[in-house]
């Protein structure tokens, strides 16, 4: 990534191709992406990339991306149904994405596969987070709600560290809360942790 | 059970031609059954099982095994084959009967659980399905095609 964030595919699967080579030494579980990027080809190697990870037992946590409110929105590779993909709860309010003031900005599904998309919201607007000057500043976008659903994984990785990555998937589903938005605008609900952490483990 | 009674038995195994081919194909959907049934590891656990069913046998891979050596001119890995089944089928009853109540019924729960599908966790957005599904059929659309795929997605 350059010093504005942005950064090619080519180098994201380079970084992907590493985790999988590496997630046992290093005991890698999880793996937050806060990237996206819109692919038009039928084949997506993002996908395909992190797909490939999830099946091999690492969490992989994406965000829906800022292009939203269309439908067909979530960036790739948060368009993977395999994968938790995460918008951003609190976009109604105005937010400063890339020196833009927007808002209803989060992706919104279903993806070109007709699956519902994103999987979970949390928290994203004004939320303080590290500069590229090494200070805390407000940050808004799915990527500041992406690491948040990453934390919790990692929470509920602690307590029960055999889960899967489907495990863990389903169970951000029965403990998230419901908003009443629309399916492809919340995926199953809002990120609660205290019911995900107090919840008995489902082997599925 | 005398010598010939044996050898007849074995004979009906060996005649097939298919006999090798069927065993692995018979290992091969119940390992492909439960992969695709549980996401746990209990793959490894099978075959953890079964290597245990070989090096500690029960009374009928015992048998097995000692009628193995009076065998040899039936040729191949017939025998092994038989034995390698035999271990397999030994190790799932056992593990059936190891599995706590309540995990049995989260595994047996799985496969109606919303959202849990062969491949993910997900839900399809069926008016996407359907609306695919009617923009790539040609203009004189199939309407029954149409109504029994609405009918598959829709659940009761």
């Amino acid at each position: 990534m350059d010093k504005q964030g942005r950064g090619s595919s080519a180098d994201l699967l380079s970084g992907l191709q590493w985790i999988y080579e590496n997630k046992k030494k290093y005991d890698i579980r999880i793996v937050n992406l806060s990237v996206g990027t819109v692919i038009s080809n039928s084949f997506d190697p993002l996908v395909s990339a992190v797909e490939t990870l999830w099946d091999s037992g690492v969490v992989v946590v994406a965000a829906a991306g800022n292009g939203g409110p269309s439908p067909g929105s979530v960036t790739s590779p948060g368009t993977s149904r395999k994968v938790i993909t995460v918008d951003c709860l609190d976009d109604h309010k105005k937010c400063n994405i890339w020196d833009t003031e927007i808002k209803d900005f989060s992706g919104r599904g279903p993806t070109g596969d007709c699956i519902i998309k994103p999987d979970i919201l949390a928290p994203g607007a004004e939320i303080y987070s590290c500069s590229n000057t090494g200070e805390y500043i407000p940050l808004s976008g799915t990527s500041m709600s992406t690491p948040i659903v990453s934390g919790a994984a990692a929470l509920l990785l602690e307590k029960y560290p055999k889960l899967t990555p489907n495990q863990i998937k389903y169970m951000l589903k029965i403990t998230s809360d419901d908003m009443a938005y629309p399916k492809n605008r919340q995926g199953w609900g809002l990120l609660n942790i205290e019911r995900l952490l107090n919840e008995k483990p489902v082997y599925i | 059970m005398d010598q010939n009674s044996i050898y007849e038995i074995l004979n009906s195994f060996s005649s097939r031609e298919t006999m090798e081919n069927d065993l692995n194909e018979i290992k091969k959907l119940v390992s492909g059954y439960f992969n695709k049934k549980y996401f746990s590891g209990l793959g490894s656990i099978i075959s953890s099982e079964i290597n245990r069913q070989k090096t500690n046998p029960s009374d009928d891979l015992r048998l097995l095994y000692a009628i193995k050596p009076y065998a040899k001119n039936l040729g191949g890995n017939v025998m092994d084959n038989v034995i390698e089944a035999a271990a397999v089928v030994k190790a799932i009853d056992n593990i059936r009967g190891k599995l706590p109540n309540e995990t049995k019924t989260v595994a047996a729960a799985a496969v109606n659980l919303p959202s849990v599908n062969p491949d993910g966790v997900y839900d399809i957005d069926r008016e996407c399905i359907i609306k695919t599904a009617s923009e790539s059929q040609p203009p004189q659309t199939d309407i029954i095609l149409l109504l029994a795929l609405t009918a598959l997605l829709i659940k009761p």
